[in-house]
């Protein structure tokens, strides 16, 4: 445990000289903030774009505070995902070679340790920042248009949270096997690509895999009541991120890491 | 008392063996180095050794147990640390994950930074220190943990001429109470504080030298002469048994029986050969590491 404190530490100070700490709660705080503003001044926006012909009437319905932050989330889902997986691509891939990783593990430190003051560190930084975030954007919904309540709010919170949880896993995996980081983050956009492709192509399995997680949060604002598949995304995404760190503890302990 | 002890240490990479049926005996308080080519399996060894990477086949030990990883201190070939770093933060993370209490590390860190040299510069960021300094750090946090057995990866490889001498001084003074083992190319620091040294060719080791036995019987028949104008050696070749000219003015050579050095001097002097350098021979580690490796 005091290892992991040590090494746990070591990442929130890394993060805070190297101002990700600062840089990636603003850029999450950007794309969420974006869609509810630039809906609210979307008629004056299309009103002072002067390609339209004199006397055209523009009649925009005004969306509902429930849509707009179903939006939102639609949006960060797209950017987002890039947004993260490009924060989290060299996290491994750089100690391990420029040999600081060598360096350290000449000490008797276990790779789970290792793996999980990353991905802990990784996971906080990432929530708190979306949450915040969201939280914001919930803020200005309430303002610019209707009010949102506050229980669909927290829930469709809770559940987009674990497909943030999922993408950090899983470019921290990818980041386990593979040496150069635009490779790290080709493949997990792939992997995370592949997964809204499946669920897609194959209809019927769609409600078990993660992308409904996207669904069910925009759901539960829209909607606000409790789905009845919730249960079985949960489980594969959960069961997911519990196998992907268990195989990238043991493929990191036996592979060369260095 | 074999404090490091490998037996049949192997690794293999496909079908190229990088180590092949290695054998060490590390005694306490002895101070080995690892010598060999680019490409001998030096650091692949260190790096078994350390427990950075599991040997294919052989076993190593201490004190015919398990080697414990907390004895062992080891410094890379090219020190990598963190560089937004502060070079007390990276030994503060240094000793706690080599299981030191807060206490110690704080008094431990600064006595080693004032070993190493760095002191002065612990207000600094790792980042901008020089190659030289990085390689001093890198030692500071090997011996954090007061290892009882140092690996030491061509600790002098990437210093100046001072910084060499730095380290040697800090080698022979951890000599003192650590068993050590390091690899070089410098024959010359060997030469100057190991008791012993192994030559590795290949991925095998050729040839165990003790050094110190060494120079006890260093045989003085050996003579090496250098002159101020070439030596006609048609006259002193009668006074030599066997003879190895290098330069034209430069000659080293073994004298026949009943020959003393004083006759060829008076030889020289007859000659009117001037003598700039006269004297007993010693066969270097570096001579033999050449007939080792080219043989």
């Amino acid at each position: 445990m005091k290892k992991f404190n040590a090494l746990f530490h070591k990442e929130w100070t890394e993060a805070w000289r190297e101002k990700k700490l600062v840089w990636l709660p603003a850029v999450i705080l950007l794309v969420t903030l974006l869609q509810p503003i630039s809906l609210y001044f979307m008629p004056a926006i299309l009103e002072n774009s002067n390609n339209l012909p004199s006397g055209a009437v523009i009649e925009l319905p005004i969306p509902s505070g429930n849509e707009v932050l179903a939006g939102t989330l639609s949006q960060f889902h797209t950017i987002g995902t890039a947004i993260i997986v490009l924060a989290c691509m060299n996290v491994i891939v750089q100690e391990r070679n420029n040999g600081s990783l060598m360096q350290l593990f000449s000490r008797p430190v276990h790779t789970g340790t290792y793996i999980f003051s990353k991905w802990t560190m990784l996971v906080l930084l990432h929530l708190g920042a979306f949450t915040i975030s969201y939280g914001a954007a919930w803020y200005y919904t309430n303002i610019l248009f209707s009010d949102v309540s506050f229980s669909s709010v927290w829930k469709s919170c809770v559940i987009y949270c674990l497909w943030i949880v999922l993408i950090i896993t899983v470019t921290l995996f990818v980041g386990t096997f593979l040496r150069r980081s635009g490779g790290v983050a080709g493949i997990s956009i792939l992997i995370a690509a592949s997964i809204a492709i499946l669920s897609n192509i194959v209809p019927d399995i769609a409600i078990y895999l993660p992308s409904e997680l996207l669904n069910l949060s925009t759901e539960l604002l829209n909607k606000n009541d409790g789905n009845t598949h919730i249960g079985a995304v949960l489980t594969t995404t959960v069961v997911l991120i519990v196998l992907l760190l268990l195989t990238m503890i043991k493929q990191f302990e036996k592979s060369v890491k260095f | 008392m074999t404090i490091l002890k490998a037996q049949g240490l192997t690794k293999r990479y496909g079908n190229h063996a990088a180590v092949k049926d290695f054998d060490l005996h590390l005694r306490e308080r002895e101070c080995i180095a690892l010598l060999g080519p680019n490409g001998a399996g030096k650091t692949t060894t260190l790096h078994m050794l350390a427990g950075l990477i599991p040997p294919t086949a052989g076993v190593i030990l201490s004190d015919n147990k398990i080697l414990n990883r907390d004895t062992i201190g080891f410094l890379p070939q090219h020190p990598a640390f963190f560089d937004w770093m502060y070079p007390l933060e990276y030994l503060l993370l240094a000793g706690t994950l080599s299981g030191m209490t807060k206490r110690t590390i704080k008094e431990r860190s600064l006595q080693v930074l004032e070993m190493t040299g760095l002191l002065e510069a612990r207000k600094q960021k790792i980042g901008s220190f020089s190659g030289g300094m990085k390689q001093r750090l890198g030692l500071a946090q090997a011996i954090m943990h007061e290892p009882k057995i140092l690996l030491l990866d061509e600790p002098v490889s990437a210093l100046d001429p001072a910084g060499r001498i730095d380290v040697m001084n800090i080698l022979e003074e951890l000599k003192k109470d650590k068993a050590i083992l390091f690899s070089t190319h410098v024959l010359h620091d060997a030469e100057q504080i190991c008791d012993r040294a192994l030559i590795m060719k290949s991925g095998q080791s050729v040839s165990y030298e003790n050094i110190k036995e060494w120079r006890g019987n260093q045989s003085s028949e050996r003579y090496r002469l250098e002159t101020s104008v070439s030596l006609p050696i048609e006259g002193l070749q009668n006074l030599y048994e066997e003879i190895d000219i290098r330069e034209p003015k430069l000659i080293v050579g073994t004298l026949r029986d009943k020959v003393t050095p004083n006759m060829l001097l008076q030889q020289c002097i007859r000659q009117d050969i001037g003598i700039r350098y006269f004297g007993a021979e010693e066969k270097t580690l570096e001579e033999h590491y050449i007939e080792v490796i080219e043989g």
